[in-house]
């Protein structure tokens, strides 16, 4: 089996718990190098993984590094990607792709130029339980979609992170919804249509850092189907993805889970016994994700995420941005 | 919850142009209405008698109700489906879906999460785990796949899987006969008042009994009811089978028992480094 010589750019929480495992996991995935500006942290996670080559800058990959996946501060995803890609590396780059939807297709345009193919890691898309709730809403079991509503987000600090980058809007590129919200927007856009305006935007500094900490976003599709997206930094929400279709409805956690929940009146499966829990695989989406891009590149197939999709996204948070801008 | 009725029919079937049987179904509100019909033709007690039943809906169908009509039958030639769709009996890419008495729950083939009406058609006859293989235990086929005793795969093709129009057919000292009715219990309940035992010492009645309140009889209309003498099996037999049916049971459970055991105890070194603090998740940092 052709294996790709892998290299994880940045050894912070993200690569250490998800993306290196992921790589040492995936059978297409030769992991040969790391690199983090903390040398002493590259060279710690190379020792554990495996990695022959720890760099403390991505410019000094070796140059037969084929693929790189960059988990560094949001603000530096376009210049290292745009560096890769340029030099002919294929990038799965962390969410968000960038800050700003003209960085996204700066990126875009790094990788249409040469022969290097960029994918964001938007894997909530590849947790099987939500690629399940997908599939009825393509299928058509819930009907045409009415509402989409996800919440993410809990105390700031109880997940596991190396810096405190996403307290610091220069290196975030904004507060709760550039960064946790990007997973919403982008599974909202997957499940209802492509494009999006934004309807409304609430969004609170409660903790003073100087930036959202808080967001509510609504959405509104060109079919008139609407998105509720909740996102926090400050309170434990419920984690819950769910679909209202003019048929039925499905639920389940916006993180990996074994059940996603169905009730629909075109279903006969609904029909006697009511809403129905339909039982996953739990798998690691992070692994799936990269097992995906690889063959992606090796058989020269589509991406699941696609590039516009993340722009659409960027411009959903640009917009929302920009509305609190105008507002005050 | 009234009543249900069981429509009795003695008597080859006979194309007359008209429906006849069926259109008297019809008339009385007991052949489904939606656009989609799938008739499902189990593989057990699959009789001339049943084949020529199924085609002859199959054209009514088609011919005077206007329907589309697939039929799922394992091992059944399209040829024989009187002009229907054959549906694949595979469950591929099946949705498992969480039951309460199968583990790890039901696969479910993406057509019945689709809107289609279902009609099963079955033989019926003795059978040591059901005491009457009726229409229930037909069903539980569509769920042959899952892991689980008879009764409670019975139990949950029911729950799913219902029917909305159960058929049962057979012939008795060369007379062919057919029961229809739109409760798949009510059927099975009536098809044992006809071999002349006490419907509630059905298996699969006691065990639904206890999971959901049924009907609390059923009518008898159209033909008399023939006598099915020689339709139950022996109470003796079906005891002992069931006895043999928990031991197997048991030994799978504790089986798959032990291999769930033993992939949540792999899963403690990566619980353990996702809590651990950092500088503890990467030692030798600084090396």
């Amino acid at each position: 089996m052709r294996r790709l010589r892998t290299a994880v750019v940045g050894c912070g929480a993200v690569s250490e718990i998800y993306h290196l495992p992921a790589v040492a996991r995936v059978p297409a995935a030769e992991l040969v190098a790391v690199a983090d500006t903390d040398l002493d942290r590259a060279r710690a996670a190379a020792a554990r993984f495996g990695a022959t080559v720890a760099v403390a800058d991505y410019r000094e990959l070796p140059d037969d590094v084929e693929a790189a996946i960059v988990a560094t501060s949001n603000a530096s995803h376009a210049e290292i990607a745009c560096a890769l890609l340029a030099r002919g590396t294929h990038v799965l780059c962390e969410k968000p792709m960038a800050t700003t939807a003209a960085d996204a297709e700066r990126m875009i345009a790094a990788a249409g130029r040469g022969k290097a193919r960029l994918m964001a890691a938007h894997c909530r898309r590849f947790n099987p339980n939500v690629a399940a709730l997908r599939a009825l809403v393509q299928r058509g079991v819930l009907g045409d979609v009415r509402t989409i509503s996800a919440a993410l987000g809990g105390k700031y600090g109880a997940w596991p992170q190396r810096t405190d980058f996403r307290r610091q809007r220069s290196l975030a590129g904004g507060g709760v919804l550039v960064d946790i919200g990007t997973h919403l927007i982008d599974l909202a856009l997957w499940l209802g249509a492509e494009s999006a305006v934004v309807e409304s935007y609430v969004a609170a500094d409660a903790l003073g850092w100087g930036i959202e900490c808080d967001a509510d976003v609504t959405l509104r599709f060109a079919g008139g189907e609407r998105a509720l997206l909740s996102c926090s930094y400050t309170h434990a929400v419920n984690r819950t993805l769910r679909v209202e279709g003019s048929e039925g409805w499905a639920e389940t956690s916006v993180d990996g889970s074994e059940t996603v929940m169905l009730f629909s009146h075109r279903a006969m499966i609904c029909r006697r016994a009511g809403a129905q829990a339909l039982r996953l695989t739990e798998a690691d989406p992070y692994e799936r994700q990269l097992a995906h891009f690889i063959k992606a590149i090796l058989e020269d197939a589509p991406f699941i995420v696609r590039g516009e999709e993340v722009v659409a996204g960027l411009r959903v948070i640009e917009d929302c941005y920009r509305r609190l801008e105008n507002a005050a | 919850m009234g009543e249900t009725t069981v429509h009795w029919r003695r008597g080859e079937l006979r194309d007359d142009g008209n429906g006849g049987w069926w259109r008297e179904l019809a008339d009385a509100g007991a052949l489904p209405r939606g656009p989609r019909t799938v008739v499902h033709l189990p593989a057990r007690l699959r009789t001339p008698v049943v084949v020529a039943t199924m085609q002859s809906l199959v054209r009514f169908l088609r011919r005077d109700h206007a329907r589309a009509v697939a039929v799922i039958a394992r091992g059944f030639g399209a040829d024989a489906c009187a002009g229907a769709e054959l549906l694949p009996y595979s469950i591929v890419g099946a949705s498992l879906v969480e039951s309460p008495r199968l583990w790890p729950g039901t696969p479910i083939a993406d057509v019945w999460f689709e809107p289609v009406s279902l009609i099963t058609i079955a033989g019926a006859g003795p059978d040591p785990r059901y005491r009457i293989a009726g229409v229930l235990a037909a069903n539980a086929e569509l769920l042959s796949s899952a892991a689980g005793l008879d009764l409670d795969l019975a139990l949950e093709a029911h729950r799913l899987l219902a029917p909305d129009l159960a058929i049962a057919c057979g012939s008795v000292g060369g007379d062919t006969w057919q029961a229809a009715s739109t409760s798949d219990v009510g059927l099975d309940r009536a098809l044992a008042r006809a071999a002349g035992i006490d419907p509630s010492t059905l298996p699969i009645v006691r065990h639904l009994r206890s999971h959901e309140v049924l009907e609390p009889g059923e009518r008898d209309a159209g033909d008399p009811i023939p006598r099915l003498a020689g339709l139950a099996a022996p109470a003796w037999r079906v005891r002992v089978s069931r006895a043999g049916a928990r031991a197997a049971h048991t030994c799978d459970v504790a089986t798959t028992d032990l291999r769930t055991s033993i992939a949540n105890l792999r899963r403690i070194p990566q619980f353990v480094a996702r809590r651990s603090p950092p500088w503890l998740r990467l030692r030798g940092a600084g090396a």
